[in-house]
């Protein structure tokens, strides 16, 4: 799915994001990259609805979805600490998506459980999952529902190295093998894979599109 | 020496609180404690102070949870002014309250006559003493969940709406689930302070009696030695109470973390 963002304007409190001109074509794998406070995580949450733009338009494909409510966009969300339901088990937490959606396919379900590998944690509770199991059930619980764009929060900050290579590659199959439109926002620049476009943000401002060489330099 | 220091002070702390429990069971009669017990005067007394209290709570729950979440999640004009509304009557003396109860629930006010519509009334009724504990211990509630709220980061509603919830079922499914424990002891606390109202209970609804009616009545009627029965009696309910509370608390930790 595609992804048009055009004059798009928030003012939070002393904060102004804004971003002129953002095309994200289907399938494709975008990084945004910038400092802590820069607004990264506020520009995911205007294209999840979570909050509405003081003006400026966010297109799926051609449908203007700026004024549409989360649920109704089927976009899948992961924020840095994944955020799972502490009172659900792993099974009932994938599950709350379909719930929600009235969605009986349990097919897509297990698939993407065994995918993961996390079929031996279903039954577990969350507090007792490790960082990166917690991590692949918060990536089933986005996926199951077929989200039309997937917008990653700094994913992969709370792992260790050998969990984030494993995570960013599966990351990376998941777009490949769903033309999964994905947005994944880090500070990391050791999380970015080369063949990839990569926005900064600096102060509000989503400022130019550089390749990883530059980034390397730059950042 | 801090540590001493720390620990003495501690303990007379602690020796404060008990002494007044232990004085009472050193100076009650026992055998009028018994007689006293299978009155129907203090059972009704028990019943009408416990189901009232409980019936206030409930009340709270029901008004109370989306009052708390609405301060707490939502801006709004004059939010400030009703977070302190709600704390109004922890700081007035409860006799004051019970003045101010009997103006706006009695039988010539406003909302006296439309309860009297359909058949209830709040002055010396079950439904008066209900009135008084909420109206007083409100805020205890709303407070506890306030807290549970504030502490239950957005972003799991947040994530919960990507997920499909609406905002309803984003409350109902995720934030209410995950301020359980603020919900629970927000009403014991609310149920235990409600049990211990008095002034303003006494005066809107001096009958049916409560616990704490009972026992200033037995004393300005009796004297020191019925209304030292009854104070035991509390005591000792009081702590079966408490301790039941800490046994099932216990229990649901420990079943929780596994």
């Amino acid at each position: 799915m595609n992804l048009y963002i055009k004059d798009l304007s928030i003012n939070i409190e002393n904060f102004h994001l804004h971003i002129d001109d953002l095309h994200i074509k289907s399938g494709e794998y975008i990084y945004i990259i910038g400092p802590t406070g820069s607004g990264k995580t506020l520009l995911l949450e205007n294209i999840a609805g979570f909050i509405t733009p003081n003006s400026g338009k966010i297109f799926f494909d051609d449908v203007d979805i700026t004024h549409l409510p989360p649920e109704k966009r089927n976009v899948g969300f992961m924020y840095q600490n994944y955020h799972l339901f502490p009172h659900l088990t792993v099974k009932k937490n994938i599950e709350f998506g379909l719930k929600m959606k009235k969605i009986k396919d349990m097919v897509f379900l297990t698939y993407i459980v065994e995918k993961l590998n996390i079929s031996h944690l279903l039954n577990r509770k969350i507090p007792n999952l490790s960082g990166g199991e917690k991590q692949r059930v918060a990536l089933a619980r986005a996926l199951v529902i077929k989200p039309k764009i997937l917008l990653l929060d700094e994913p992969l900050s709370a792992v260790d190295q050998d969990t984030k290579n494993d995570i960013l590659k599966l990351l990376h199959e998941l777009n490949a093998e769903y033309n999964l439109t994905t947005i994944h926002v880090t500070h990391d620049i050791n999380e970015i894979i080369n063949n990839c476009r990569i926005f900064k943000i600096k102060n509000g401002l989503l400022l130019e599109e550089q390749n990883v060489q530059e980034i390397n330099y730059n950042y | 020496m801090f540590k001493k220091l720390i620990i003495t002070i501690s303990l007379i702390f602690i020796i404060f609180i008990t002494l007044p429990f232990i004085t009472v069971f050193l100076n009650v009669d026992y055998h009028l404690l018994y007689k006293i017990s299978r009155s129907s005067e203090f059972i009704d007394a028990v019943k009408t102070t416990f189901f009232a209290s409980l019936v206030a709570t409930m009340f709270a729950m029901v008004f109370g949870i989306p009052f708390a979440y609405a301060i707490t999640r939502y801006k709004f004009p004059l939010k400030s002014l009703f977070e302190a509304i709600i704390d109004i009557p922890q700081t007035i003396p409860h006799t004051a309250a019970g003045i101010a109860l009997l103006m706006t629930l009695g039988r010539s006010s406003f909302i006296g006559k439309g309860a009297a519509l359909i058949g209830i009334s709040f002055v010396q009724t079950f439904w008066g003493v209900v009135a008084a504990m909420g109206f007083l211990s409100f805020s205890i509630f709303v407070n506890a969940i306030k807290e549970g709220i504030r502490k239950t980061d957005i972003r799991y509603e947040k994530v919960a709406r990507s997920l499909g919830a609406t905002p309803f079922k984003a409350f109902f499914y995720v934030t209410l689930p995950m301020i359980k424990h603020d919900i629970i002891s927000g009403s014991l606390l609310m149920w235990a302070r409600g049990i211990s109202e008095f002034g303003a209970v006494a005066i809107l609804a001096y009958y049916p009696m409560t616990l704490s009616v009972l026992t200033y009545d037995k004393f300005q009627g009796y004297g020191i030695k019925q209304a030292l029965a009854i104070t035991a009696l509390i005591f000792i309910m009081s702590m079966i109470i408490f301790i039941i509370i800490r046994i099932i608390q216990n229990i649901w930790k420990h079943t929780e973390s596994r």
